[in-house]
């Protein structure tokens, strides 16, 4: 989240911030990302590879990742 | 990863320090700036984070920052804005709670910048922006991990069964948006598994309604459960721990808590 406090004072300075608007803000961006180093790994390095591989095309916008819609997903 | 998110604080602070000897931005003069937060400093994670980033803003450009914390604390959100609007230009604000308030304040004073961060609120003055998170991103990842670990008995203490289960703090459309990312990654590794889910229905700090949700889901044959939970979901790294099986935290340092039963965050 700091990042994104960063990225959006920086518009406010340079004048480029848009008042009332919505930023979508994801893995490409900074704004969400998934940690897999752990000093215990449970995970085998191929499958940390194959997380890593989608975790590129998402951001290189290759995969797009499905957006919640109000579906119920609690069934 | 950690490495990585360490490295990019490392990478803030040095830019923060050789931003100090540069001269000021352009941009319009001024500015004071608030970081006010629902909730209270303190949790090594979320809130933490938005600090860090307005201490990187106050060594970067020079600006005067402070930090209003509500601490959770009904009856101190309308002051608090108050506070806000008094002393500051710029707003960064997580409103959860109090974001009718907001909006009512934000309306008050037009001339003031306010950012809204986690949700959208929209007020009738369109001044308010809200930073939105694509949290469906970071969780279809951490689906896929949950389904590559399920689906490798190679992995201690993984069955046979293609089963993992995510416990959600409440149905708010927040965690509802992790929960349905979560399965989808899943899927995407094998349409064949099974993702069991509970919420606590808001019991967001009762880590023990937290673990006695997870060990069910553990006893359903689930060897991952995802947690998105805040506090209560301590309780479902400490099933994980007891039952020998494996957890999604959301925070950098639940990997440091049960070592070895964490399986991945998402940051």
């Amino acid at each position: 989240m700091g990042k994104s406090i960063e990225t959006v004072f920086k518009t406010i300075k340079d004048g480029t911030f848009k008042p009332g608007t919505v930023i979508n803000d994801g893995l490409a961006s900074g704004g969400v990302d998934i940690a897999l180093e752990a000093k215990q790994q449970v995970l085998p390095k191929a499958t940390i590879d194959k997380i890593m591989a989608a975790r590129q095309q998402i951001i290189d916008g290759k995969l797009k990742v499905e957006k919640y819609a109000g579906q119920d997903v609690w069934k | 990863m950690k490495r990585i998110v360490f490295c990019l604080l490392i990478a803030v602070f040095l830019a923060a320090s050789v931003g100090g000897c540069t001269p000021a931005a352009t941009g319009p003069k001024s500015q004071k700036v608030v970081y006010l937060i629902n909730g209270a400093l303190g949790d090594n994670a979320f809130y933490d984070s938005g600090k860090a980033g307005i201490d990187a803003i106050a060594k970067q450009y020079g600006v005067e920052t402070r930090t209003i914390e509500c601490n959770f604390d009904a009856a101190k959100y309308q002051p608090s804005l108050q506070a806000a609007v008094d002393y500051a230009d710029v707003i960064f604000v997580i409103s959860y709670g109090f974001e009718d308030q907001l909006k009512e304040m934000a309306d008050k004073y037009p001339d003031k910048t306010f950012v809204n961060i986690d949700t959208v609120v929209e007020n009738s003055k369109k001044t308010i922006t809200s930073v939105d998170y694509i949290e469906e991103e970071s969780a279809y990842l951490t689906g896929m991990a949950a389904a590559l670990a399920t689906t490798d008995t190679s992995i201690k203490n993984i069955n046979p069964d293609k089963i993992i289960g995510a416990v959600g703090g409440d149905t708010d459309p927040v965690i509802s948006a992790f929960v349905f990312a979560y399965e989808n990654g899943a899927h995407s590794v094998d349409p064949q598994i099974q993702v069991l889910k509970k919420s606590l229905g808001g019991a967001w700090d009762d880590s023990a309604k937290g673990k006695t949700a997870a060990l069910q889901l553990y006893d359903q044959k689930a060897d991952v459960v995802f947690q998105i939970a805040a506090a209560a979901g301590l309780g479902v790294l400490q099933a994980a721990k007891e039952r020998e099986l494996y957890a999604i935290g959301v925070v950098t340092n639940h990997y440091v808590l049960v070592p070895g039963y964490v399986i991945a965050i998402v940051v």
